[in-house]
């Protein structure tokens, strides 16, 4: 099930924000920003499924859209199938700029010319934001989306065989009598009757109309596909055909998924490596059988626990978090957790963590897995941390 | 009133909205039988005449829900979960909906009394659809009916909880409304009787300032404000002087007097307002006699005189009361010492479901609180009267997981507090797993298992069951296959014939298609509608 990590990467995201304005008053001036991803960084291997959880709210669906470039970013970079000295020289470079945020001054930090300026020639050749229209739109069939809403996301007016040979018009695939052809092997593919094919998207169920558009992110043979919340709309019993599709056709075809989702259950059957994200920002990662069995940020225990198991004998104990998430227009200070953590110490409101890997594959952005040298050194810090820490190992 | 009407539960008097301590019996988990049953569903049938034909979205179902029980509904979307719930409220929209016939006795009364002479149903020749007469008077009638069982009866959770309340009154408003209409006199009472000239009242908001003004711990400054409460003999109002004076709110000494002085203030009474109370409280005492009159028709199935006489009283009444206070703005200012009682008791209630700063939830409108943050609402709007019954149409399913683990801790604390039984309708059978002690499973509008939850997930009977739950990723079994149910629910104008889910079935045998399967018991309080299995039927 593991992806091996020789695997190409697809897709490899580094520091991605997109903040939206809070506009007021009458002539609409900015007042604010709505966080939505702030800073994150993540690679997709080829024919490797990578699960996004997190509440809603915390920018999984603004972040998978982002990446296919279907919303602008506000900074970062996503490049599109880097060569691996590419990837190392990259990541050696972002160690040398250090992640500071675009509003962010920092005018004590030097900055590093010469790194940037390799970075930007890394960009122009590699990342999809300095794509031009043209050579994105041939790179939109290589990265597909499936939309969470099977009722919202099917033109009400077209046939089926508009719906899925639509993408295939678009790129001039073939003749028509390939087209036409290829659009019945589709719908064969994601178990559908050639018969469906003459009918409007409202004389199906959710599910089948979930194929469909699986069926219409499939026409281009796409490298990879997001699968935004694609079964949270259904029935368990359809829920479960349909990722047997999405599982038979990844290991037909290659398919790298981005799968986001909120069930965590769901993304345990599917993913290959998990992404835990917190109002914008990846609170932990790690490959999906060391998260479930040793996930170690305290937001990923307390939605771990709290998955109700249909299991009527259990007895668990249970985290039960308070309240609910803070506003991305207004994050809290430090680490963006630290309102509702259980294991909350004092330097959490003061110092943002960053990610740091504490097992192989496994990052996770804590405190609590030491703090970063940065950090002020009080008295009151290093007792807290004691505490901590004899907490996690109780 | 709806409950005063029979003496199984006694009527809670006074005191904070959620004070009954109902022990639970001892083998409250295990699916054993318990309690007296309060709802008891008969062979209802619920169908939607529509254009295309006649839609059988209840078949025929049967089950009883115990006292302090949850009895959890299951199934795909388009089985009937939603209709039954609506059914029992009567809120299905008619048209095109009607509950054809059966029974739902909700401690022996029958909600269903006289559905028979509300419409006229006649097949047209040749086509597969039918004339449907409705008198409208008998359905207004039975829908007025109603009012004896909403709510303190039954009462309901929905699915959205930001589409089930009103966008324009503030949260407290609608709170309100409920425990006007639930428990008003006892408020009216309390506002009547309260003493604010009595000579200790001064001492004590001298006391409460000061202690306010030191940020004394939360403990004494509850005290404190219990003392005031006492002092004024107004019980509800320590929550008023808790809150206007807790060291987190704008707390400078003076600021809280004078906050605490303009409250107790408002609580002289002025000859107009006390009218204004007076006749509020009588209406409301007529309305909760007319409904115990309801309630008895309901009982008893034949029509009260009494409630002929009741009507009119509560109509004249209210001409009287309207031509008193019908001037501009006058009724608005006589509402206010009604108003500021209900907004405290609001944010008691409010305090009852654990939300954290009650007083600013209470006082915002629905648009401007979080989906988890309106159904916790919504839960104490539904649990302020105190139901028998609280009917949950997926009380969850638009939350996250982890505000659902918090919804649902609450909902399983204030059953025991309360001792009210829950039918809590999902499609997530893991939430059932948490909190059901029994589930009903239905497929196209008919129930095929019912059984307690350990024996449901230990051995399910019914292969519809099986598939469900062999459909259900488990983030403790990463290995195990999903499987899934071949096909999916079948169009209820033209279901198949026999067992509705003979199409799907794995193990469908010829007798599948020709007659549909009894209900069988199978032993445990496991029964089962399946020919793969041979029990004795179950006595309808």
């Amino acid at each position: 099930m593991e992806g091996s990590l020789d695997d190409q990467t697809v897709l490899s995201v580094r520091n991605l924000r997109k903040y939206f304005p809070i506009k007021a008053g009458v002539f609409g001036g900015k007042v604010g920003d709505v966080r939505a991803v702030d800073g994150v960084s993540i690679d997709i291997r080829e024919s490797e499924t990578v699960g996004l959880v997190g509440e809603s709210g915390c920018g999984k669906t603004t972040f998978g859209r982002t990446m296919l470039r279907l919303i602008e970013p506000t900074s970062g970079h996503v490049y599109y199938r880097p060569p691996a000295d590419v990837m190392a020289r990259l990541d050696a470079l972002y160690g040398e700029i250090g992640s500071a945020t675009p509003d962010d001054d920092a005018p004590e930090r030097a900055v590093n010319v010469a790194a940037i300026q390799e970075l930007d020639q890394i960009a122009k050749e590699y990342s999809l934001s300095r794509k031009k229209a043209r050579q994105m739109r041939e790179l939109r069939g290589k990265l597909q989306i499936v939309f969470q809403d099977p009722f919202g996301s099917l033109s009400p007016r077209m046939l089926v065989r508009e719906i899925v040979g639509e993408p295939l018009e678009i790129h001039h695939s073939g003749s028509r009598a390939e087209r036409r052809q290829r659009v019945a092997d589709l719908m064969k593919e994601v178990g559908l009757n050639p018969e469906h094919l003459w009918r409007f998207p409202h004389e199906f169920s959710g599910g089948q109309r979930q194929r469909i558009g699986i069926a219409r992110a499939l026409a281009l043979r796409p490298e990879l596909v997001v699968l935004d919340e694609p079964t949270s709309a259904l029935d368990v019993s359809v829920q479960a055909q349909i990722l047997n599709i999405l599982r038979k056709l990844q290991e037909e075809q290659r398919l790298s998924y981005l799968f986001i989702s909120h069930h965590l259950s769901v993304v345990r059957a599917m993913a290959h490596r998990v992404v835990v994200m917190y109002l914008g920002q990846v609170v932990e990662q790690a490959p999906v059988d060391e998260l479930f069995n040793r996930p170690l940020h305290p937001y990923t225990q307390a939605l771990l626990s709290a998955i109700p198991l249909p299991d009527p004998t259990l007895n668990r104990e249970r985290i039960i978090l308070s309240g609910d998430v803070p506003s991305p227009a207004n994050p809290p200070s430090g680490c963006r957790f630290h309102t509702r953590c259980p294991a909350v110490m004092p330097v959490c409101s003061k110092v943002e963590p960053h990610l740091q890997e504490q097992r192989p594959g496994h990052f996770v952005s804590c405190h609590l897995y030491g703090i970063p040298e940065e950090a002020p050194a009080e008295t009151a810090l290093s007792s807290g941390l004691e505490a901590a820490t004899s907490d996690a190992a109780r | 009133m709806a409950v005063a009407a029979t003496p199984t539960t006694p009527l809670p008097e006074t005191g904070s909205p959620l004070p009954r301590q109902i022990v639970r019996p001892a083998g409250a988990s295990s699916g054993q039988p318990k309690g007296d049953v309060v709802l008891d569903i008969r062979n209802l049938k619920t169908y939607f005449y529509t254009y295309d034909g006649v839609v059988r979205a209840l078949d025929g179902i049967s089950f009883k829900v115990r006292k302090g029980e949850t009895l959890g509904i299951a199934g795909e979307t388009g089985c009937g979960k939603s209709v039954t719930v609506f059914s029992v409220m009567r809120l299905i929209p008619d048209p095109p909906g009607r509950i054809v016939s059966g029974k739902i006795l909700f401690r022996g009364a029958n909600l269903l009394w006289g559905i028979d002479r509300e419409a006229k149903v006649k097949p047209i020749k040749n086509t597969g659809r039918v004339k449907v007469t409705r008198r409208f008077r008998r359905i207004k009638a039975a829908n007025e009916r109603m009012s004896a069982i909403r709510g303190r009866g039954i009462s309901m959770i929905f699915q959205e909880p930001s589409q089930a309340m009103n966008p324009i009154f503030p949260v407290y408003d609608q709170i309100g409304e409920v425990l006007l209409l639930h428990r008003g006199p006892e408020l009216i009472d309390g506002l009547l009787g309260a003493t604010p000239e009595d000579p200790g009242v001064e001492p004590a908001i001298e006391a409460l300032a000061s202690a306010s003004a030191r940020n004394a711990p939360q403990s004494e400054i509850r005290e404190l404000a219990k003392a005031l409460a006492d002092a004024l003999h107004l019980p509800s109002f320590s929550i008023r002087a808790f809150h206007l004076s807790r060291p987190t709110s704008a707390s400078r000494n003076q600021d809280v007097r004078k906050a605490l002085h303009k409250e107790v203030r408002g609580l002289h009474l002025s000859a107009v307002e006390k009218g204004y109370l007076r006749n509020r409280k009588a209406l409301i005492l007529l309305e909760n006699d007319l409904r115990a009159t309801y309630f008895q028709e309901m009982q008893e199935g034949e029509l009260d005189r009494r409630g002929e006489r009741a009507t009119r009283n509560r109509m004249r009444l209210r001409r009287y009361s309207h031509l008193y206070f019908r001037f501009p703005g006058v009724t608005r200012r006589l509402e206010r010492p009604l108003r500021d009682e209900t907004l405290w008791r609001s944010v008691e209630i409010l305090e009852g479901v654990r939300i954290a700063n009650p007083v600013q939830i209470a006082k915002s409108y629905p648009f401007e609180l979080s989906g988890g943050m309106l159904q916790r609402v919504m839960i104490a709007m539904a649990l302020a009267p105190e139901p028998v019954i609280l009917m949950a149409d997926e009380p969850t399913t638009a939350l996250d997981v982890t505000v659902q683990a918090q919804i649902l801790g609450l909902m399983r604390d204030l059953k025991e507090r309360v001792g009210t039984s829950i039918v809590l309708i999902t499609h997530d059978l893991a939430v059932l797993a948490e909190v059901a002690d029994r589930v009903c499973i239905m497929y196209a509008g008919e129930i095929v298992e019912n059984a307690p939850i350990v024996r449901l997930f230990e051995s399910p009977l019914h292969p519809y069951t099986q598939g469900l739950l062999a459909s259900i990723p488990r983030f403790d079994r990463p290995d195990k296959r999903l499987e899934s149910i071949p096909g999916s629910v079948p169009n209820l104008i033209t279901p198949p014939t026999g067992c509705k889910f003979h199409p799907r079935c794995p193990f469908a045998m010829p007798i599948c298609k020709e007659s549909r399967p009894p209900m069988t018991d199978e032993g445990d309080e496991h029964s089962v509608a399946c020919f793969l299995y041979h029990g004795a039927p179950m006595v309808e």
